[in-house]
């Protein structure tokens, strides 16, 4: 019982988690499609300069 | 060589003609080290990407000539101007160099040393063109490099030289002069220039031979056969992604998701508490699971677009559908954004960006969401499946067909009311067809895949953990469905659903959830009406009112992504008038075609 | 731009496909005369009608090489001599 509930918990925060991250990202107008076609002005990955 | 001190950064302008293969060269310098932003104050897209640490290159878009008024060559006049540009990468094509190098005589007039870099010299050789590189750079005053950029050839010329930069300003300081002696009055006196340079260092030695291009648009283009072919294309990408490959492939993942997987994990979990196997099976499983199945029909017309975008068709189409859509106000060119639409409305609304007065953008961003997205896809396909089975390739290219039908209607309306405007100028450059690199193509599709099951993981659980929380409870605890806090918001919104058949509190919220994003639709039903949706829907919906949700959803306003694009792009307003007429429209039109074939049904 | 006094001006927009004629010049809009000059449609380069779409317009125009379609409306405005 008590497994299940400390699992649960986890879940129930990682999931709000990361809807309020979604919303914060999409109102900031970032891609957020998980859709993204060759000529998307967005299609790109940024990768960490060394 | 020379020793680089190391903490400069070499900054290169990738700069050249629309269609020379420029973004090719771009991905093989920077790789994936590229990063997408805006120019300040304008709504132009900034690229920029690194080859290594010590060399950035912005890629500038692709522009004809520095002079002619548009955004795009404004800024990249001034970014040319700012004094942060070492080198300037001149990207032509080799077959075309008439033209081509137009630009390159204006980026003469900014003081920084060119490298010309000649793409497609192979296609320039297949069409006897022969050109004398040394002799080009002498006369030019620039580098050369001939390059095969889709065969990733001598691109590592490229990066030497940039590297090695020997030849950039801050090496030689003002003693090396790069600008022209001549300075052209006209455009005509720059072609006769360049007419005169490459007099003396091409040779032609074959006659100009009838190109596949020409072959291919003779039928594609063909007054008879190009609207047929067309639609024909289309019929194939549905087949292909519906009855031949997607489909299924989305059904075996179906199955084995509900035959195999669930009951494996009902097993593994016969020792816990009802509620936490409930939270796993009917929140986390019923919900993601619900979704996912439908990667491969996804992916499927993903890959059929990308291939039709890169082949060059697009730009047929433009031009086919140009006097149609001219009747809406806009131009062919808005073609474009609106196909991209339909992967995903989001970049859809990014690119028109590219049109050119401010009202054909609005216009087209504001039609653009009733292009049918993907997101919608698993809704069409979950209601399809259930209640048309054996017909979801007609149901689903109906819904697409409507979308371009509204917005075709939506168009003229908005031209005679809200955008009185004249006719912009339409020229549209038709590029050589080009067989898409099967590489690049894999690449974008695995992409895609990534992005769409990053969303099933992030948004789709998230909502579906949500939505498992609020239909298990209500403010006296845990609690049977039917009176949870979810079921009370549902029969809060219903009555607005009740004259369009589907009113049920399921519906409603499911409905709600959508503003998230549209396969959270699925994911919600998945949750509150229990995993087998294709046993369930037949007895929730009449086919009547299944095609009646159907099309609410087609067009009611899309996910909270694309309203905060609409804001970026166009403002509060704009982004607003875009929610709410999509929602009356999609109400609406929903009304009438519930009442309408209830109507029929009677009489016949 | 030369205009002939007494002589009728023709334009791309009353050649027919597979015809072929010179630029003489261009009217019209100056953002489009220019944007077409700077592609290389000045005076003496060869233009050639490739076709017509389906419904008519636009139209398919070849000069430098290589294939642009432009509005008829618009091409109206590329004043051309001695059709070939």
């Amino acid at each position: 019982m008590v497994v299940e509930i400390i699992i649960t918990s986890a879940i129930v925060a990682l999931a709000v988690f990361i809807l309020y991250k979604n919303i914060k990202k999409s109102t900031s107008g970032q891609c957020n499609c998980g859709s993204c076609s060759s000529s998307c002005p967005k299609f790109s990955a940024i990768k960490q300069k060394k | 060589m020379v020793v680089l001190d190391s903490k400069r950064m070499i900054t290169a302008a990738l700069i050249g003609n629309p269609n020379v293969g420029k973004t090719t060269l771009f991905n093989l310098l920077t790789g994936l080290n590229q990063h997408v932003g805006n120019w300040p104050g304008v709504t132009v897209e900034k690229k920029e990407g690194f080859i290594n640490d010590n060399v950035k290159i912005v890629d500038l878009p692709g522009i004809y000539a520095m002079d002619t008024y548009s955004n795009e060559e404004k800024i990249s006049k001034s970014f040319l101007e700012s004094g942060d540009v070492d080198f300037i990468l001149n990207i032509v094509d080799a077959s075309n160099l008439h033209r081509n190098l137009y630009l390159t005589m204006q980026l003469k007039e900014f003081n920084i040393p060119i490298i010309l870099i000649l793409n497609m010299v192979d296609v320039a050789e297949k069409k006897g063109i022969k050109i004398d590189y040394g002799k080009l750079s002498k006369l030019l005053d620039v580098m050369v490099v001939p390059i095969v950029a889709s065969k990733g050839k001598g691109v590592d010329k490229i990066e030497e030289l940039l590297e090695n930069d020997i030849f950039s300003k801050a090496n030689h300081d003002n003693d090396i002069h790069y600008q022209n002696d001549v300075h052209f009055k006209s455009e005509a006196e720059t072609y006769k220039y360049i007419e005169g340079i490459l007099s003396q260092c091409v040779t032609y030695t074959s006659e100009n031979t009838v190109t596949i291009t020409e072959r291919l648009d003779k039928i594609l283009i063909n007054k008879f056969l190009a609207y047929p072919i067309f639609i024909a294309i289309i019929y194939l990408i549905f087949q292909f992604t519906f009855s031949w490959v997607g489909q299924p492939l989305a059904d075996l993942l179906d199955s084995f998701v509900n035959d195999w997987f669930v009951p494996h994990i009902n097993i593994l979990l016969s020792g816990a508490n009802g509620w936490f196997k409930s939270l796993i099976v009917d929140g986390i499983i019923g919900g993601v699971g619900s979704v996912i199945v439908f990667l491969p029909v996804i992916l499927a017309l993903f890959l059929c677009i990308s291939f039709l975008e890169d082949s060059g068709y697009m730009a047929r189409v433009a031009f086919l559908m140009d006097k149609i859509i001219r009747k809406m106000g806009l131009s062919g060119k808005a073609f474009i954004p609106l196909i991209i639409g339909f992967g995903c409305n989001v970049p859809g609304v990014m690119s028109t960006r590219t049109l050119e007065s401010e009202k054909d953008r609005k216009m087209t961003a504001l039609l653009l969401p009733l292009m049918s997205c993907n997101a919608r896809l698993p809704i069409y396909l979950v209601i399809a499946g259930a209640l048309f089975k054996g017909h979801e390739a007609v149901v689903v290219a109906s819904l697409y067909a409507l979308g371009v039908i509204v917005a075709f209607f939506i168009g003229i309306l908005f031209k005679n009311t809200i955008f009185k405007k004249d006719d912009e100028p339409f020229i549209i450059e038709l590029p050589e067809y080009k067989l898409p690199e099967l590489k690049s193509l894999a690449l974008h599709t695995w992409e895609k895949g990534k992005g769409f099951l990053r969303k099933a993981g992030t948004i789709i659980f998230s909502v579906s953990i949500i939505v498992w929380l609020l239909s298990n409870f209500n403010f006296s605890g845990m609690t049977e469905i039917d009176k949870s806090f979810i079921a009370g918001i549902g029969r809060f919104i219903s009555p607005v659903f009740i004259p369009l058949g589907f009113a049920s509190w399921q519906n409603s919220v499911s409905l709600l959830t959508g503003i998230m994003a549209k396969e959270v639709v699925v994911g919600t039903m998945g949750v509150i009406y229990g995993g087998n949706l294709t046993k369930i829907l037949p007895t929730v919906f009449t086919p009547i009112s299944a095609i009646s949700f159907l099309v609410f959803v087609l067009l009611y306003t899309p996910c909270i992504s694309l309203i905060a694009t609409m804001k970026k792009e166009y403002g509060g307003k704009m982004a607003m008038f875009s929610v709410t007429y999509q929602l009356i429209l999609a109400w609406l039109v929903s009304f009438i075609v519930y009442n309408g074939g209830n109507l029929i049904l009677k009489i016949f | 731009m030369i205009i002939n006094e007494g002589v009728v001006m023709m334009s791309v927009y009353d050649l027919k496909p597979g015809q072929t004629a010179l630029v003489s010049g261009i009217l019209g809009d100056e953002k489009l005369a220019k944007r077409l000059r700077a592609l290389g449609a000045n005076e003496g380069v060869k233009v050639r009608v490739k076709s017509f779409a389906p419904l008519g317009d636009p139209i398919i125009i070849n000069f430098m090489g290589f294939d642009l379609a432009i509005r008829k409306r618009d091409a109206k405005n590329i004043v051309v001599k001695d059709i070939i």
